[in-house]
């Protein structure tokens, strides 16, 4: 294990990385996955972005910071820091999390409970710098010298910092190594939250500092307001795309399928994540086909932004996730629909059921329905002839924690699958003591330079381990067995890692939703709805 | 030097009351935040929060009123604070040295207490039983504070993984208790103590001919001080617990009247944000600021 990372490492004047991951460091996977890898953890950076690059962390890269010119402009960069920082802590500015901010700035007593609870640090092998404290103590002491004007005493109390460019660097690269799925704050027994932290950071740079992911701003919210859909796709391209998958569904189920647009008073409004249609078209399919089956009256909506749940602000900008909650919601509005249903996207179904809550006012507050609870009551209302046996195979669940710790729903999912899987079988731990995929907050749309590479080593790395285990005496590559997560961003992580690991040639474990498994199971339609083709 | 020691006595515990109080009035003043709980919500009974549930999982939620469960919420509550039920789960080396410390305190605000309901009813028959409880939470408080703070402090001084967070103030906090508490069991044992009752009247009384030894006295006096400073500290988490639980963690409650218009106040906050994107030149409030797209705009500062 490479020597302690110290608090006052994050300030250190030079760019190199403060940090290593070694894999010799990592903690083995089963079925012998990690089996002969040695030397560094990741692929080196290019030259490239080492020379124009802030990459003072840990070797990864997931923000290509530019590196300051000048000293001045370093100079000007930190004041815009600490102005940030200022505007973090004041009501006006930040209304929208201040309490819970200030009770973890002031009351952690840093007895390192969250950190064996953290994913990211386990799986890194325990290093400093992934601690959930570690990011906490830097801005808690940040927050008593320069928001609170902290003297000796202070420093005494709550410890001295340096305030420069590299620790500003720094601790953006850090904020992107949190995956904010609270299984700190849930282990807490003060009740801290180092998840809200790495969010609240996040503000700082994007809110004030204009620095965010391109995957999340430029190419996120930012094109979901302008073109609709973080996939760029506008109203007409979507409509014609799921004309597509309706086409291609009748001829997979032998039914005729077709999608509602834009029904004025019917009972639901149902938003899936868009990226679905592109890349996992059967998913919005199977909805379809369950939602006609059952007699539903729903309607999707191809107004701008209607037919994207996806609302990427609710990572790291409060504003930009506003704009897109309001839109969601004034569209349900006009359409006046009795309750709003999202599709299988965890990051969505917290956005829409649970953030935005408090400020959907009036007519805006339109009741949230997730998509888990609507299909658990139609399978369990008997209308869809449903055979089980056309699921018998080892199958495991993986909770999206978005939808499961972070809005308690747990059970519905489960009593699907105990009615249509046979083989349904738990992940360890499971429920509400999940662990993320490691692809949550956004990670599961980033890839610039090596981090994909961390992503798989470092903040997938225990999911891994929980899918393998979960299917350990069914490993062998004759037997096709699935992961059923129950999120998009979830299946690209998820994906992403299969890949990585080579899961699917090895062990021939495929991923997919929960819509599938019901519209497999169900005998109206013909054998066969899951591909098992690698995808 | 007893009435010293009154007198430190009752400026630590003004200290402490007000202390406690001014951090209740701050976080109760602080405007109202976006939803952000955590699951197993208690509220939601004992079935749903057995595996974490919640309303969303019940088939047209909002069709039907809310129901509440504040004895199950009771219960979650107890188990928290007279066991740290969430350190022993899942930080057992930290509960036996964390447990007995917070126990120890409990016990002796309990002997404190007894104490003076002991001088308070000073006539009837069953006050004598209530001296015994005294006596008998005082002695085991103390113990158990001692042998808890000296745990706490080997743990900061020896475990690696928690010296990047641990401050001199870190230090300093767990020996003053520490010293406190011995300081008061050697002198008590040592010392030509009087009986606990008659203690603590010429205390509450600021007696002057109450005679304590010497290190009672000065332990007293530095755990008056210790009780005083403790508001001004993370250690107040006696009172932000309350908030980081219900106002937080467990705070799924429904929108009423009141948040609705303390909401909208904050909905009219003109933030000031200087992002490109965001658009807070600070003539928009937020409400305007979460309506206007600013897609077209150039990006970045940076």
């Amino acid at each position: 294990m490479s020597k302690l990372t110290r608090i006052s490492d994050a300030w250190r004047q030079d760019s190199e990385a403060i940090a290593s991951l070694d894999e010799k460091d990592l903690p083995v996977l089963p079925a012998g996955l990690s089996e002969g890898r040695e030397g560094a953890a990741l692929p080196v950076l290019g030259a490239k972005t080492m020379e124009h690059c802030e990459c003072g962390l840990d070797g990864a890269c997931a923000l290509n910071i530019a590196r300051p010119k000048s000293r001045e402009e370093e100079d000007a960069l930190v004041a815009s820091f600490l102005s940030g920082l200022d505007k973090l802590f004041s009501k006006e500015n930040n209304w929208t999390f201040l309490q819970p901010l200030l009770l973890t700035m002031e009351h952690c007593t840093g007895c390192q409970t969250c950190s064996t609870s953290c994913h990211i640090y386990d799986a890194s092998g325990r290093n400093e710098i992934y601690r959930p404290t570690y990011r906490t103590e830097i801005l808690r002491r940040l927050y008593f010298k320069y928001v609170k004007h902290g003297g000796l005493l202070s420093a005494w109390q709550h410890g001295n910092i340096e305030l420069n460019w590299p620790l500003v660097a720094r601790l953006a690269e850090l904020s992107y190594r949190c995956n904010l799925c609270r299984r700190c704050a849930q282990a807490c027994p003060i009740g801290a939250d180092n998840g809200l932290v790495a969010r609240e950071l996040r503000k700082i740079f994007s809110q004030e500092m204009g620095i965010a992911p391109k995957e999340i701003h430029d190419k996120g919210s930012m094109l979901q307001l302008k073109s609709g859909s973080t996939t760029g796709m506008n109203p007409a391209a979507v409509r014609d795309n799921m004309d597509f998958v309706d086409d291609e569904m009748s001829e997979k189920t032998g039914l005729e399928v077709h999608t509602p647009w834009d029904v004025e008073g019917a009972d639901i409004l149902v938003i899936h994540n868009a990226g679905e249609i592109l890349a996992w078209p059967e998913n919005p399919g199977a909805f379809s086909v369950i939602l006609n089956a059952a007699g539903i009256k729903w309607t999707l909506s191809s107004e701008l932004s209607g037919y994207d749940g996806v609302n990427y602000g609710l990572w790291y900008d409060d504003a930009q996730f506003a704009r897109v909650a309001m839109k969601h919601l004034e569209i349900a509005r006009k359409l006046k629909v009795k309750a709003i249903v999202v599709g299988e996207c965890g990051h969505a179904h917290k956005a829409l059921g649970v953030i935005a809550n408090r400020i959907a006012l009036g007519d805006l507050d339109i009741p949230f329905v997730s998509s888990m609870t609507l299909l658990r009551d139609i399978v369990a209302s008997g209308k869809l002839k449903l055979d089980p046996s056309r699921n018998d195979f080892p199958i495991t669940l993986h909770d999206p924690c978005n939808m499961v710790r972070l809005m308690g729903i747990v059970e519905p999912q489960r009593e699907i699958l105990r009615a249509i899987a046979p083989q349904f079988r738990e992940m360890t731990p499971h429920g509400v003591d999940n662990y993320c995929c490691g692809g949550g907050s956004g990670f599961a749309i980033m890839s610039p330079n090596n981090f994909s590479d961390w992503r798989a080593q470092v903040s997938g790395r225990k999911k891994v381990e929980q899918v393998m285990n979960a299917f350990s005496e069914v490993l062998d590559p004759s037997i096709s067995k699935y992961v059923c997560a129950p999120c998009s961003n979830c299946k690209g992580q998820i994906r992403d890692l299969f890949a990585y690991w080579d899961i699917w040639d090895k062990h021939r474990i495929l991923y997919g939703g929960l819509v599938e498994l019901i519209v497999n199971a169900m005998t109206d339609v013909k054998p066969g709805f899951i591909d098992w083709e690698w995808r | 030097m007893s009435v010293l020691t009154s007198i430190a006595i009752y400026a630590g515990l003004v200290f402490f009351v007000a202390g406690s109080l001014w951090r209740v009035v701050h976080y109760s003043r602080m405007p109202v935040h976006l939803r952000w709980e955590i699951y197993p919500v208690p509220g939601e009974g004992a079935k749903r929060s057995a595996h974490g549930g919640s309303y969303f999982e019940e088939k047209d939620w909002w069709k039907s009123p809310r129901v509440s469960h504040p004895l199950n919420e009771l219960k979650a509550m107890l188990e928290e604070i007279l066991f740290l039920r969430g350190v022993w789960r899942l930080n057992r080396t930290l509960w036996w040295v964390s447990y007995p410390f917070h126990m120890g305190l409990y016990l002796l605000i309990s002997g404190c207490a007894f104490s003076s309901l002991g001088v308070v009813f000073g006539s009837y028959p069953f006050v004598p039983l209530v001296h015994l409880a005294a006596r008998g939470c005082a002695w085991s408080g103390l113990g158990l504070t001692l042998v808890g703070s000296v745990g706490l402090l080997l743990r900061r001084i020896f475990d690696k993984n928690l010296r990047n967070y641990t401050t001199p103030s870190h230090l300093f906090n767990v020996a003053g208790f520490a010293l406190s508490c011995g300081l008061i069991m050697a002198g008590a044992l040592n010392g030509a103590m009087p009986p606990l009752k008659d203690a603590v009247f010429g205390l509450l009384a600021m007696h002057q001919g109450l005679q304590l030894p010497l290190l009672v006295n000065l332990g007293l006096i530095l755990g008056s001080a210790m009780t005083g400073y403790i508001p001004f500290t993370h250690m107040a988490h006696y009172v932000a617990k309350y908030f980081t639980y219900h106002s937080v963690r467990w705070d799924d409650a429904e929108k009423n009247k009141s948040m609705e218009v303390h909401i909208a106040e904050c909905l009219a906050y003109h933030p000031k944000w200087s992002a490109s994107h965001y658009g807070g030149e600070g003539t928009k409030s937020w409400a305007e600021l979460a309506t206007t797209s600013p897609a077209g705009t150039e990006r970045t500062k940076q």
